[in-house]
């Protein structure tokens, strides 16, 4: 609060308020508490209530209309309801939940109403929107074409993402998901696209590393975060992804770019499931209501890339999905899968001995993604996924390596030496000229008389070596992003003439 | 809420039968005042509620209480509800009916709390505004609440029509507040 307001100031406004201030009859509709309990409240009255209104309590708390039925309605309470008796009066709004939007919500962590939690003061927008619309429709879309680079080599290789897409993250805990949509988030700085991060159900402490991570590495000065931690009610669960999804639209309708990550929609889908189970809705497949379908598909129909007429924005949306020990055929798990446009999927065996990030390239797929490829990536990706889908075949007789022929024996080496390739640091994102060209390297035989253990040293020097030796061939490559016949050949110079600088780690050092 | 549900289905039937055999007047009386002696007599409303009692003392008791006091069919309702062992939706549906009878004579039930008592006519004059404004017959309650400071709070239905000093005090505040 500023301090330094003056006296007269506060009178004038005061003076104001007063004379615009009219002594009209005021007309409301009001009901009285029924009961309440566990977030919900049944309401009497209201008789004109309309389904998903905001009512308000008599403390000034507020509640969402869920249910409306012969001789009550439900209620969703939001915040702590130790404060509502029974009888207490109860009045409607008339309006829709909203949330408040625009450029001032960047960098800050908010609540799922839209007020601020990271004690940086209020937000100066007077712009709300409501936060259940319906997703654009299908004239005013274009298809997905342009990337969302995630500057993560295997995403953006084998599995990648264009703006608009919704790519499912799914694995099971401790799995590296959050890392990997965090990375995607971190990868946007000094891009156009304004990013968030919607924790629902999470441990605040989780929620404080994001941020910090965040704020590392300069990617808080493009991204919002909309925090309902383990401990809020399951009504503000239940509405922070779409709270979240309302605010990222406000740049897709304005031309924009956004990236939303729901981290993690199996919470979202439990705190929705508890709303349910106390309003008295019937349960069905693991207790959940026979509504979550469309409770994901319609908060993941949201993502869209507009068309040319509606200024061209995009919502690019990364939900994230815990599995139970890899079953990815329970409920929650085959409903995203079949909302999104493709999944990326964390292996946790992968994770434990040292495949990082743990995506298994198998059966991780991208169904819109591969239009939106840089043509340079699409054209060196290729063999790539190749060869891995090969390799992953000859792994079972690699034990009999001896017994081989010489031409699957070289297969199973190169394979090694591409799973090695695929392997990336956490929060270490890689341009896309970095990516072609080491991808270019293993798929074209130069890491293939390297030992499978000294890949990632030669990644390495090669990455600076492109920052600073190869820097013009660096600029060439980002004024033309196709494999032509000048940047091939300007490619395998580089490569050959690497060798000659590559410094093989010492044994020493290795160890 | 489900008990209401119950109580609504028998208050329905009792109004079309009392409609039917014009004693509508006398069955509407006979609950108004069963209604205001459960009120008033908390041992009513506990012998109702009671589970463990059998529908034979249930009779009894009954019987001593209302026998040849009450009209004909609310005497039947008694003794359907024994029989069927609902009597704990008594008092639903003592105000189910009542509810069934106002729509059916397009009445509405309207509250009127002022911060001093008003004059007869005053109370007339609003009560024929509102019978204009909703097109319904009113059946206003009147009573007092010195909090409100000055003016008065109608509540018709679910809709409250405010025009007390507490009422534009409490606004000016949350103005204020929120300047």
């Amino acid at each position: 609060m500023a301090i330094d307001i003056r006296a007269d100031e506060v009178s004038s406004v005061l003076k104001q308020k007063l004379a615009q201030f009219e002594a009209k009859t005021d007309v409301y509709e009001m009901g009285t508490v029924l009961s309440v309990g566990d977030g919900i409240a049944r309401i009497h009255g209201l008789s004109n209530v309309m389904a998903g209104e905001l009512i308000e309590f008599a403390g000034g708390m507020n509640g969402l209309v869920l249910n409306l039925e012969e001789d009550h309605v439900g209620v969703a309470i939001f915040g702590d309801d130790s404060g509502i008796n029974q009888g207490d009066t109860v009045r409607r709004t008339t309006r829709i939940a909203s949330v408040p939007v625009g450029e001032a919500l960047i960098g800050r962590v908010v609540d799922p109403i839209g007020n601020p939690i990271d004690g940086a003061g209020p937000i100066a927008t007077t712009e709300r929107h409501n936060i259940e619309v319906k997703a654009p429709g299908i004239i005013v879309r274009q298809n997905v074409h342009q990337p969302m680079q995630t500057g993560i080599k295997v995403i953006d290789a084998l599995t990648p993402i264009g703006r608009g897409q919704r790519e499912l993250i799914i694995g099971d805990r401790k799995t590296g998901k959050t890392s990997l949509a965090v990375d995607a988030i971190i990868n946007q700085r000094g891009g156009d696209v304004k990013c968030f991060y919607v924790a629902i159900g999470q441990k605040q402490s989780t929620v404080v590393e994001v941020y910090e991570t965040l704020r590392k590495y300069g990617a808080m000065a493009y991204t919002t975060i909309i925090s309902s931690s383990a401990s809020d009610p399951a009504p503000m669960q239940y509405i922070a992804p779409y709270a979240g999804v309302t605010m990222a639209e406000y740049y897709r309708d304005n031309g924009g770019h956004s990236l939303i990550v729901y981290d993690d929609l199996t919470k979202h889908a439990q705190a929705y499931r508890q709303l349910s189970l106390l309003l008295r809705r019937p349960p069905g497949r693991e207790a959940f209501p026979g509504d979550v379908f469309y409770l994901h598909s319609r908060l993941l129909e949201r993502a869209a890339k507009l068309g040319k007429a509606q200024g061209a924005g995009s919502l690019t949306a990364l939900p994230i999905v815990e599995t139970q020990a890899s079953d990815v055929s329970a409920y929650i798990p085959t409903n995203v899968i079949s909302i999104t446009d493709g999944q990326i999927f964390l292996d946790s065996s992968m994770f434990v001995s040292g495949q990082r990030p743990a995506i298994n390239p198998g059966i991780s797929v991208s169904r819109v993604g591969g239009d939106a490829q840089i043509k340079a990536m699409k054209q060196t990706a290729g063999s790539l996924r190749l060869e891995l889908a090969q390799y992953r075949e000859l792994e079972a007789f690699s034990q009999f390596a001896s017994d081989l022929d010489p031409a699957t024996r070289a297969q199973l080496e190169r394979g090694r030496r591409l799973m090695e390739l695929i392997k990336q640091g956490v929060h270490a994102t890689l341009s896309v000229v970095k990516q072609v060209t080491i991808i270019y390297a293993g798929t074209h035989g130069y890491l293939d008389d390297l030992p499978a253990s000294q890949v990632r040293a030669y990644e390495h020097q090669l990455h600076e070596a492109l920052d600073s030796r190869y820097a013009g061939f660096v600029k060439m490559f980002e004024k033309t992003p196709a494999m032509t016949d000048e940047i091939k050949q300007e490619m395998e110079r580089i490569l050959k003439d690497f060798k000659s600088v590559y410094v093989p780690p010492t044994a020493a050092a290795q160890a | 809420m489900s008990e209401y549900r119950v109580a609504a289905r028998y208050a329905k039937a009792l109004f079309l039968l009392s409609e039917e055999q014009g004693a509508t007047v006398a069955v509407r009386q006979d609950l108004a005042d069963l209604r205001r002696l459960i009120q008033a007599t908390p041992d009513l409303a506990s012998f109702l509620a009671h589970a463990a009692l059998s529908s034979r003392e249930q009779q009894v008791i009954l019987d001593a209480l209302f026998k040849g006091r009450a009209a004909p069919l609310t005497a039947r309702l008694l003794g359907l509800l024994v029989e069927r062992r609902r009597l704990m939706v008594l008092p639903d549906v003592c105000s189910a009916y009542e509810d069934f009878y106002r729509a059916a004579h397009q009445i509405l039930e309207a509250r009127l709390v002022s911060a001093y008592p008003l004059r007869p006519d005053q109370v007339e004059a609003l009560r024929q505004k509102l019978e204009t404004k909703y097109r319904h017959q009113i059946d206003l309650a009147v009573d007092t609440d010195a909090a409100l400071l000055g003016g008065f709070v109608v509540r018709v239905r679910d809709t409250v029509h405010d025009c007390s000093v507490r009422g534009k005090l409490d606004a000016l505040f949350t103005s204020l507040a929120h300047a």
